[in-house]
């Protein structure tokens, strides 16, 4: 399993597109690690959460990989992950943080 | 990045202290690192099993790219500890900070990885007028 946490903010991402996002991510775990998302989904509640001191819609998406990743390697699936971000949540690349990091 | 969960006892931290805690963690992280206000996220949770607050009152976990030295990471967690006490009445010895360095290349925003600590302005140059 690939332990994944995904942040986001109350009400921005509706049940449907929950759903989506969850399975997106978990597709893309098995073609970059071969292994499923165990996602963990951590809602922040309204009012509670804050990019640059003012309230946020930041979607944060952020995995460890069973392997190390090379730069390159690294840089093409964060961009992977990013994308499906944005496409299920309809949030702008500044809007969405990824971190991919590696095992141990 | 920085990500800066916070996670207390429900009820430890009024609404009304949040965006005051929020902007107090955002101004003491770019003064003490120079960070961009943009890549400062501070959120807060009541009873969040993902970050144990093991019998204290407040647990802030932060998430930092790496390179910060060990006396900016002494004067964030001091700060911040010193904002939680003065905003939410917290007292000192209830609250517990800590700090886990990432590499700027295991993470992206605005499209991109991001830069190394005091390599900001290309990255900024780049982003400009995007930012949050």
């Amino acid at each position: 399993m690939i332990p994944v946490m995904c942040i986001v903010q109350e009400g921005q991402v509706s049940k449907p597109a929950e759903r989506a996002l969850k399975s997106e991510i978990g597709g893309f775990t098995r073609r970059a690690f071969n292994a499923p998302a165990d996602i963990d989904w951590i809602v922040v509640p309204t009012g509670s959460g804050f990019t640059a001191a003012r309230p946020s819609t930041t979607v944060i998406a952020s995995l460890h990989a069973n392997r190390d990743l090379a730069e390159n390697e690294r840089v093409s699936l964060l961009r992977q992950l990013a994308d499906i971000c944005m496409r299920e949540t309809g949030r702008s690349a500044h809007e969405v943080v990824t971190s991919i990091r590696n095992p141990g | 990045m920085p990500l800066y969960m916070c996670n207390a006892v429900s009820g430890t931290i009024p609404e009304t202290a949040k965006a005051k805690i929020a902007a107090d963690i955002t101004d003491i992280h770019c003064e003490i690192t120079g960070a961009p206000r943009g890549f400062v996220h501070a959120f807060f949770f009541e009873d969040a099993p993902q970050l144990p607050i093991n019998g204290k009152s407040v647990f802030l976990f932060a998430s930092l790219r790496g390179g910060r030295t060990v006396e900016q990471k002494q004067a964030l967690v001091n700060r911040i500890k010193a904002s939680l006490h003065q905003r939410a009445g917290v007292p000192l010895s209830e609250i517990v900070v800590d700090t886990t360095d990432v590499p700027a290349s295991w993470v992206m925003e605005g499209g991109d990885v991001l830069p190394e600590p005091g390599q900001e302005d290309a990255w900024l140059e780049a982003h400009q007028g995007a930012m949050a």
